[in-house]
């Protein structure tokens, strides 16, 4: 409300115009997907027509690669911001000046990052995570470290409740300098992940089967045949002494090259998701201090997430069928107006880091929510094998085989059209199929309905859900922003409902209850709301 | 089940009493009234003619429309489509006839089905013929209002009344209100959101805590703590 005298203008590091240049980049290079490509396809056929041209390329490529610099530069000059004692003020802006003025109480987490180029330099890139939308907003790119410490500080002043941390950091400030922001607060450490989890990681990135997809038709494409035939040619070579052993064996000799080619494209693809995840999550710390949680990774790019526990609306558990070999989970903690799903992000906007926890076992993740829900909702378990999930009613099954078996009706409709057009030989082939898919919609609608599940007691509500893996997304209930039962017909026959419980991070969908105990849960999370003198978050 | 778990609150244990000035009266649960019991307002009864008015006046911009296709394609070049079926465009001015029909229809069954109520802590919509919802937004969860009118809104004096909860979002909305009763909603929700802050304010100490999480008297909702703490073996099992 009334800005020290004591804060000054900054301006951030010229390292940061390498920040400024790679948005530009990176919105210049959507741009040219989006559209921007055409004209200069266009302007192939003039090249073509005028040789001349070619030699003034350079230059156009030159141009093309200072303007982002020059933007940059510019983009940087005009960055000012200022740390006062309340409120952090950022200036910037070329031709349209934009002013955001952001107080620190509004603050829901600190995230430092930390590239290749700023840890050369001893900087880092702060972000303030705020309520307000889901984009990115309060961001100083490459600011020097003694001052994002200070405006950690400030921030953290103003949290007594978080116990004696401010004080304590204050002394550190200088040689917090070595490894990231705040590093020398020790906190107690939660958790520290190795090689061996980076591995298992990799092992469990969804992308796994799709990059050894990839490769298989990458493989496939460069006609890997030709490559193979000398090395079995070498191969066969190699082994004359001994082919006589091998020669009535020709199939299996086959089945074994296939198998190899294989495994081979699964570790080519198991490498990748191996060093992105050391990319990602090399040297994962997790602590906790004080009431807050601080997450540390990053092989080259370094980042660190900062979160407060009671600014957590839901933990998201969610366990693939890797990790449930591994018996391991994956933990998620959303701060207010964090989306649910990325799918939903429209392109362009950037989101910021979430407290992201890769790998853990299943004490710790029960311990964590214990700290962040305060010791609250103790009845609520955030493991998806928990015995204390209540099942949801099995019409479910019935309405999802419904479901599913809709979505493919149009596909077998089509071909049952197009064999009746054409050759009307194929039509009973295709019935079959139709047939032979229901008992397949029915079975995955039973695994669904299997895997779906909710648990609650007097402080929070959990929901399970998944096909093959599970998640489970437990909340507090007097953090809800609203509740909405909804019935569809076959549930009013059948006197069931849906729960749907909207959360500042998203809604939270618990189908197919009974309907009085909809309506219960529904009451009693509305009692809890109301009878709350806390704000929502 | 839920039934058993909302017993009556037992009072606070000596280790958990509130400061002086905090007053937290208990709410017996099972006196709190269920949606399903309240007296539904019925939105403006003028809502169904204008949402008939709306879509009358599409349904004769989708047939201008229709039948300027019809004209150029049919009556001035006809022999563009040959090979189509000659039933075709009789089967498709019935799709649209029937679909304007509906469309003038339904709200007279759509409406009827909406209704609101304005409690105490909260604000009740119901909404659905086949798929039916009722929505809940307690007062103190909802961050700010906003009035909307179209045109053919304020020509039969009605507004639409958006409740917008935390973290964003497009905020949910009540169409169909006369104008004044929406003004007046508009300001009771205004009136109790600020209320709401007040109470929050007041039970923060009196030590300059910004945070109301941080702040330590904000913590307990008493009567729930110490039901926890006297039945900690109920919501074992569930």
């Amino acid at each position: 409300m009334n800005p020290s005298a004591t804060g000054d203008w900054w301006r951030s590091s010229p390292f940061a115009i390498v920040f400024f240049a790679g948005n530009i980049v990176r919105t210049a290079g959507r741009a040219l997907i989006q559209g921007a490509l055409l004209p200069l396809i266009a302007t192939v056929p003039l090249v073509r027509d005028n040789p001349g041209i070619i030699g003034a390329l350079p230059l156009v490529f030159g141009a093309v690669l200072l303007l982002p610099l020059v933007a940059a530069i510019v983009q940087w000059a005009c960055f000012r911001f200022r740390i006062a004692e309340d409120r952090l003020l950022i200036r910037h802006g070329v031709f349209k000046k934009t002013a955001l003025d952001l107080p620190y109480e509004r603050v829901q987490g600190i995230n430092a990052r930390r590239s290749l180029v700023d840890r050369l330099f001893g900087l880092v890139t702060v972000t303030l995570d705020t309520s307000g939308s889901v984009q990115t907003e309060g961001r100083l790119p490459s600011i020097g470290m003694e001052v994002a410490d200070r405006l950690q500080r400030r921030v953290t002043a103003l949290r007594p409740g978080l116990g004696g941390l401010a004080a304590g950091g204050g002394s550190s400030a200088g040689t917090a300098r070595g490894r990231g922001l705040g590093a020398t607060r020790d906190g107690r450490m939660l958790l520290k992940l190795g090689p061996a989890d980076m591995v298992r990681i990799g092992l469990a990135n969804r992308n796994f089967i799709f990059v050894a997809a990839l490769i298989g038709v990458l493989g496939d494409l460069l006609r890997p045949g030709d490559l193979l035939d000398p090395i079995l040619a070498a191969v066969e070579a190699g082994l004359d002494s001994a082919a006589s052993a091998f020669t009535g064996l020709g199939t299996l000799a086959q089945l074994a090259l296939a198998a190899m080619v294989t495994a081979s494209i699964a570790g080519v693809a198991l490498l990748l998701t191996v060093t992105s995840a050391f990319l990602r999550h090399h040297d994962f710390t997790l602590r906790y201090d004080g009431g807050r949680f601080r997450s540390r990774a990053g092989l080259l790019t370094q980042r660190e997430v900062l979160v407060e526990a009671p600014k957590i609306q839901q933990l998201t558990v969610s366990q693939g069928l890797v990790l449930r070999g591994f018996r391991r989970y994956r933990l998620r903690a959303l701060p207010a107006a964090a989306l649910l799903s990325p799918d939903a992000v429209p392109a362009g906007v950037e989101v910021p880091d979430v407290l992201d926890v890769p790998l853990l076992g299943g004490r710790l993740a029960e311990h964590l929510r214990t700290l962040v829900f305060a010791g609250k909702a103790k009845g609520v378990s955030v493991l998806p094998r928990c015995r204390s999930f209540k099942r949801v009613s099995p019409w479910y099954i019935r309405a999802l085989a419904v479901r599913y078996c809709l979505v493919v009706a149009p596909v077998f409709g089509l071909l049952l059209f197009l064999a009746w057009a054409r050759v009307p030989v194929h039509t009973s082939t295709i019935l079959w199929w139709w047939a032979g898919s229901i008992p397949i919609m029915v079975l995955a609608a039973w695994q669904r309905w299997r895997r779906q599940g909710y648990a609650y007691d007097r402080d929070g509500l959990a929901s399970r859900s998944g096909f093959l893996g599970s998640e489970v997304k437990a909340f507090l209930m007097r953090k809800v922003q609203s509740v909405t039962v909804k019935q569809s017909p076959l549930q009013r026959r059948k006197d069931l409902a849906t729960l749907h419980v909207q959360l500042a991070c998203g809604i939270i969908t618990t189908p197919y209850l009974e309907h009085s105990a909809a309506c219960a849960l529904r009451d009693y999370i509305l009692y809890r709301v109301e009878s709350s003198r806390r704000r929502w978050h | 089940m839920v039934a058993e778990e909302r017993g009556p609150a037992t009072p606070a244990p000596p280790g958990l009493e509130a400061p002086g000035n905090f007053v937290n009266p208990e709410i017996p649960l099972d006196a709190l009234p269920g949606a399903e019991t309240v007296d539904w307002m019925p939105l403006h009864p003028r809502f169904a003619r204008r949402l008939q008015v709306g879509a009358f006046l599409r349904s004769v911009a989708y047939a201008a429309a229709a039948g300027g296709l019809h004209i150029t394609v049919l009556v001035r070049n006809p022999g563009t489509f040959t090979a189509s079926p000659p039933w075709l465009p009789a089967f498709l001015w019935t799709l649209l006839g029937t679909f304007c029909a509906w469309s003038v229809i339904w709200p007279l069954i759509a409406v009827t089905r909406r209704g609101y109520v304005v409690r105490e802590n909260d604000l009740l919509y119901k909404s659905g013929v086949l798929w039916r919802s009722v929505k809940a937004f307690p007062f103190n969860r909802v961050q700010h209002t906003k009035l909307d009118s179209t045109p053919l809104d304020r020509r039969f004096d009605l507004a639409g009344l958006s409740v917008f909860p935390a973290g964003g979002g497009r905020g949910n909305r009540i169409r169909g209100l006369g104008r004044e009763t929406a003004e007046r909603l508009r300001a009771y929700i205004s009136e109790r959101i600020e209320s709401g802050a007040e109470t929050a304010e007041q039970s923060r100490p009196a030590a300059e805590s910004v945070s109301a999480e941080a702040a330590p008297v904000a913590m307990p909702t008493p009567a729930a703590d110490a039901a926890d703490h006297a039945e900690p073996a109920a919501n074992g099992g569930q």
